[in-house]
């Protein structure tokens, strides 16, 4: 939602800054289904190559799937029914991204949670664990250095330099 | 004929017969701390390298003199193959590749075992047995189920061909590259393994790990950048990066050396982070393992066709006891790396920017995992095929490329122990001050306005900016650092000074501008724009300002190919700016067309062109692919940058005596009858 409400907020400024001079209604009209074609074609996976959309693809079948978008753009379906109908088809397999549902949840949550609750952890080990440099001025207290002392007696018997 | 192939499975066995014995040499030297057993232990991992040294020699020498009775050469090379290519048809297919690995690996582990630091002599026997565990699996595999030297009889008159998508001069050298980079990772693997199995990280230990993982590192970026420059003229869909699970089995390992070069600078300031730092050398070998895995078991294309080769399942059981061996050892073992007598300060400070840093890194790590690993263990799992490719990638990768920005300029900025910046507020607006008319700058002139959507127009304004201000707070840090210098003496010999005595932080200013730049050229991906047009000679066509004019089509006889090209002359404004010449390429030996690619590049962007289809009965029009590709240019200087930088910091001589709060360890058995015994016994 804050996505969406950022990206109309940009794309007004976007509006004032460049000052679109007026485009006339066909050129627009034709930019408005290119924009359309290439998110559909750039969310549906070329079969027959490793990692590329159909749209980046020229292989006969991304052709074949391509002019199977432009078809179902003119007839005037929406994004999602157009990926409805090639999933229908095809199984998942076929758009670039799992969907979110079932076990392909896991595969947005992990790297979500990991955002957002890594910097929290942080805070919890990095910040909360730290020592004040000013109270102690950088000089430990007795038992501190009694104990300090005491590993390092240890660590020496154990490598057999003192009996 | 069949001498050569005999010969060189012979010199592969012996490698694995020293192998075997500098392993349970080494093991015995280890336990027994016997220093004579281990030099005769590295005197055996020397001669396995001389050996595999000459297996790889006759693999060579049979792949010139055109020797088909090795199945090898018939698959992968022909007689009208050039020398180049012959030559680098040594790595091109499977067997050949981990004849490299090992290779590579073999000298690595012999020059890591010669060239241990002083410091290090009491664990060398642990660094050798990780080493040979290693050495001695890869040479079985290329006696056994990889072996390079099968043979075909009767030698056929020529060979099948070598693909001809590998018939590029940037495809022939990037796996040599890249192995680099994965063997190196060897050494620090090992040296962790050592540290552990000894019982403590020795004083020398910082010094030699980091000089490996640096040289690793900047042989995985270079090799990285080169197979991305190889994709990008060869492939012809006008990008360099696709986060296809190749590429991305190629990244981890990248990110891990880089988590773990972080770790060690904590580590040589502060002596934190030890633990962190072992297990990223562990992880950073695992994933180049990892990898090789992925890409040669065929895992990716379908779970079931890796289920009927060999090599796979046995890859997938030595890296799996890999990992769980050195994570057990790592359990048991982790408890006796102590800390340092420093406390922690973190707070605001630079270690914990560079804490902050690690989780950036090793959350890319994860996501990156999980994209390439999913898809094959929910269809391992549950027979439901599901694909992640790049979309999935650019929904979080942008996010923390973002982070990176921020942490790199404010990292640099900060010191350790202290929540202080020196000039502090001075530099922050010093810098952000640059960055508004820097920006500005590079978003009038590298075109960034013309950026059709709104979203990733908003990205890329504030990653340009945030870019320039991380530039400004580097290099006004340099400035302040440098400024004691030059009071007092002339500019030249002041630079030098300075240069002499902070080279390893010279190296990561370079380093980290080089990364800077590098994603200011990434973002340029959000704005390339492209057209499909068909014309006939004396045609042209326009796009972003530029026309592009078709000349006559010509077909041409190549050294071993045919090539079908049409040239482009490329004017803007009336006046020519250059030629494109896209073609397709048709090899005798292979059946199909292949891409070659026209690039124009410039600083601001690249013109590229693509012929999709050419009319085959007359040859009179051409359908071509026209791309406006912003920044690919400054990607690849970028990398150039990175590399120099990493360099640079490998060439520091005053790293790495931080780490000291252990004495050496005594040999034990021939400490009387050899007087060179001075392991540091005395110093306890």
């Amino acid at each position: 939602m804050m996505r969406l409400v950022f990206a109309f907020v940009m794309r007004v400024a976007c509006a004032l800054v460049l000052g679109f001079a007026a485009m006339d209604a066909f050129a627009a009209e034709e930019q408005a289904f290119q924009n359309r074609f290439k998110d559909v074609a750039s969310e549906l996976r070329c079969p027959t190559c490793v990692g590329l959309s159909v749209l980046e693809s020229d292989a006969p079948f991304s052709k074949q799937i391509k002019d199977e978008v432009t078809n179902q753009i003119k007839a005037g379906k929406s994004d999602d029914e157009i990926l409805a109908w090639f999933t229908d088809r095809y199984g998942p397999w076929i758009l670039r991204v799992p969907p979110k549902t079932g076990v392909n949840v896991l595969a947005w949550a992990i790297p979500l949670v990991a955002l957002l609750l890594g910097p929290l952890a942080l805070w919890f080990f990095v910040w909360r664990h730290r020592e004040d440099v000013r109270r102690t001025d950088g000089v430990k207290p007795l038992d501190e250095l009694l104990s300090d002392w005491e590993t390092e007696l240890d660590r020496a018997r154990r490598r057999g330099g003192i009996s | 004929m069949t001498m050569p192939a005999h010969l060189g499975f012979i010199f592969l066995f012996l490698a694995l017969i020293f192998s075997l014995y500098g392993l349970g040499a080494n093991f015995f030297a280890a336990v027994n701390r016997h220093r004579r057993l281990y030099r005769s232990a590295r005197l055996a991992v020397t001669m396995m390298a001389g050996f595999v040294v000459l297996a790889s020699l006759v693999m060579w020498l049979s792949l010139f003199s055109r020797d088909y009775s090795i199945a090898y050469i018939w698959r992968n090379s022909s007689n009208d193959l050039p020398p180049f290519y012959t030559f680098t048809t040594f790595w091109s297919a499977l067997e050949g590749s981990h004849l490299l690995w090992t290779l590579l690996l073999c000298i690595f582990a012999a020059i890591g075992l010669w060239t241990g630091n002083k410091d290090n002599e009491h664990i060398m026997p642990w660094v050798g047995v990780a080493l040979l565990l290693v050495t001695s699996w890869m040479l079985y595999l290329a006696i056994s189920f990889s072996d390079p030297f099968v043979m075909q009889l009767p030698a056929p008159p020529n060979g099948q061909g070598k693909n001809p998508l590998l018939q590029n001069p940037y495809m022939a050298i990037h796996p040599p590259t890249l192995f680099i980079g994965y063997t190196a990772l060897a050494i620090p693997f090992a040296y962790s393994i050592a540290a552990m199995a000894y019982g403590d990280i020795t004083e020398g230990w910082l010094k030699t790990t980091r000089r490996w993982t640096l040289f690793a590192w900047c042989a995985l970026t270079a090799g990285i950048a080169l197979g991305g420059h190889w994709a990008y003229v060869e492939l012809g869909w006008a990008g360099y990066w696709a986060w296809d699970p190749v590429e991305n089995s190629s990244f981890m390992p990248w990110i891990m050396a880089t988590a773990l070069l972080h770790s060690m600078v904590v580590q040589d300031k502060l002596g934190h982070l030890k633990r962190l730092g072992i297990i990223l050398a562990i992880l950073a070998f695992f994933f180049s393992f990892f990898g090789t895995f992925i890409t040669r078991s065929g895992i990716i294309t379908s779970v079931h066709s890796f289920a009927d080769g060999n090599i796979g399942p046995n890859y997938l059981v030595f890296i799996a006891l890999l990992l769980l061996g050195s994570l057990t050892l790592f359990a048991f073992r982790a408890s006796s790396i102590l800390p340092p007598d420093a406390g922690k300060v973190w707070g605001v400070s630079r270690e914990s920017a560079l804490i902050v840093t690690q989780f950036l890194l090793l959350t890319l790590a994860a996501i990156v995992f999980i994209g390439t690993v999913f898809p094959i263990v929910t269809e391992a799992f549950s027979s439901q095929r599901i694909s992640i490719q790049a979309p999935y990638f650019n929904a979080f990768a942008p996010w923390i490329g973002l982070a990176m920005i921020v942490a790199i300029g404010a990292g640099n900025l900060l010191r350790y122990h202290s929540g202080k910046i020196p000039g502090g507020r001075k530099v922050l607006v010093r810098a952000g001050l640059f960055a508004i008319p820097a920006a500005a700058l590079f978003c009038w002139a590298g075109g960034v306005f013309q950026t059709a959507r709104a979203w990733p127009f908003a990205a890329q304004v504030v990653g340009v900016f945030l870019v320039m201000a991380s530039l400004g707070c580097l290099v006004l840090d340099f400035e302040y650092r440098l400024r004691p210098f030059l009071r007092g003496s002339s500019g030249i010999s002041a630079v030098r000074n300075f240069l002499g005595r902070n080279t390893a932080y010279f190296g990561a200013f370079i380093a980290h501008i080089g990364v800077l730049l590098a994603i200011l050229g990434f973002l340029g991906n959000y704005r390339g724009v492209n057209t499909e047009v068909t014309l006939r000679a004396g045609e042209s066509a326009k796009l972003y300002g530029y026309e592009f004019t078709l000349g006559q089509f010509e077909v041409r006889d190549q050294e071993n190919y045919k090539l079908f090209e049409a040239p482009l002359t490329v004017s803007r404004d009336g006046r020519e700016v250059g030629m494109l010449f896209p073609a397709k390429s048709k090899y005798p030996t292979k059946p199909e067309l292949l891409n070659e690619v026209g690039v124009l590049g410039g600083f601001w962007h690249d013109l590229y062109a693509v012929m999709v289809d050419f009319d085959k009965a007359a040859g009179e029009t051409v359908t071509l692919q026209l791309h406006v590709n912003p920044t690919v240019r400054l990607v690849f200087i970028s990398v150039v940058i990175m590399v120099l930088g990493g360099f640079i910091a490998a060439l520091d001589r005053f790293r790495g005596d931080r780490s000291r709060d252990v004495a050496g360890g005594v040999w034990e058995q021939d400490s009387k009858d050899d007087p060179s015994n001075v392991a540091d016994g005395g110093r306890a």
